[in-house]
């Protein structure tokens, strides 16, 4: 999906390209740097308003194309994916963007996109090339599918995890490794504890958290408190963020 | 306010709704439900405005919901909201254009 997102924003005037979920989530994005991950977020959570607005009136809708004083904003309508969750492609542009070769472009991108959601295939990458980028999306994992990534909250909370994917190098970059049995499991009630909060991203971001706090050794029990620092920082109430350190606390 | 009886004797038109900024009708004609469009409207230029706020694009001029079965081209006439709708296998730019030139003649 990053690939077909990347596509569109080499077009010329393109800023960057959203796929947004009915539910307003965004799903995966390819942006300037300007653009960082909440202030999308809340982007995505306006766009779906407006699209829930004009289903009142248009339910066949298929595109939005809202002109601006110094841009323009083309919305337009995806296939339903796997789950049957409605989504949307969202491409931000300036006037330099040509109207026509844009068109070609996005029923290039829709058709793809559309294929990738069809399937519940392919990886979802949130975000641009730039992983150094204070704004970089998250990588997700290679092969997990679109599927997995927007299951249900619940399916993830109660699902079981396994941690084998960490020794996989193609998972993002580079090889992780827990210690012993019991650092395993502490990882996976720390993801489960977390997915109530940030559904099914919460593996990833324990991976992330993981490589931050033992970037070079396995990860152990010891190095809990500071991994808890972490993903609590993914967690924006902060009564959940309690909550879920009470959580994996008392599970020890 | 804008007259937009001046719209209605297009061909390719098929109703237009102007409302003020809450969605409170003012004036419609054609086969358009007028309470249901002007509220739908008005509400979707805050949310569209809301995102090209965030995104730093200026103000919201205008905009085009395409479907199959209608076009709604919605625009901002002072300080109403207008939305006509229009026969979608028409080409979209040179019919914007018209109702432009009609409108702000």
């Amino acid at each position: 999906m990053d690939t077909i997102l990347k596509s569109l924003q080499e077009l010329e005037g393109v800023h960057g390209a959203i796929v947004v979920d009915s539910g307003g989530q965004l799903v995966a994005h390819r942006a300037h740097n300007m653009y960082d991950t909440s202030l999308l977020q809340q982007v995505s959570r306006a766009i779906v308003t407006a699209i829930d607005a004009v289903k009142l009136s248009q339910e066949d809708w298929e595109s939005i194309t809202a002109n601006f004083t110094e841009g323009k904003l083309l919305i337009r309508s995806l296939a339903s994916g796997a789950n049957g969750v409605a989504f949307n492609l969202a491409l931000i542009a300036d006037s330099r963007l040509n109207p026509s070769f844009a068109t070609v472009a996005i029923r290039v991108a829709i058709n793809k996109l559309k294929a990738v959601l069809k399937t519940g295939g392919g990886p979802i990458v949130h975000g641009g090339a730039e992983p150094k980028s204070a704004t970089m999306p998250k990588p997700v994992a290679g092969g997990q599918s679109f599927a997995q990534v927007r299951a249900p909250l619940t399916d993830v909370a109660s699902s079981g995890l396994s941690w084998s994917g960490f020794s996989d190098p193609s998972a993002s970059g580079s090889a992780i490794a827990v210690a012993d049995p019991a650092s395993s499991a502490l990882l996976t009630v720390c993801t489960k504890a977390l997915a109530k909060n940030v559904g099914p991203m919460a593996k990833l971001f324990v991976k992330e958290a993981v490589r931050k706090v033992c970037p070079d050794r396995p990860f152990s029990k010891d190095k809990l408190e500071a991994l808890l620092a972490e993903l609590v920082k993914n967690i924006e109430k902060p009564a959940a963020a309690m909550e879920f350190q009470k959580i994996v606390l008392k599970s020890l | 306010m804008k007259d937009i009886s001046v719209i209605a004797e297009f061909p390719e038109v098929v109703g237009a709704v102007l409302s003020d900024p809450a969605g409170a009708l003012l004036d419609a004609f054609g086969s358009v439900d007028g309470e249901t469009a002007g509220a739908v409207h008005a509400y979707s230029v805050v949310a569209l405005s809301q995102a090209g706020d965030l995104l730093g694009l200026g103000a919201f001029e205008r905009a085009a919901i395409a479907g199959p079965g209608a076009t709604c081209l919605l625009s901002l006439e002072g300080e109403a909201v207008l939305g006509v709708y229009v026969d979608p296998t028409k080409p979209l730019p040179a019919l914007e254009k018209k109702l432009r030139d009609a409108l702000h003649r």
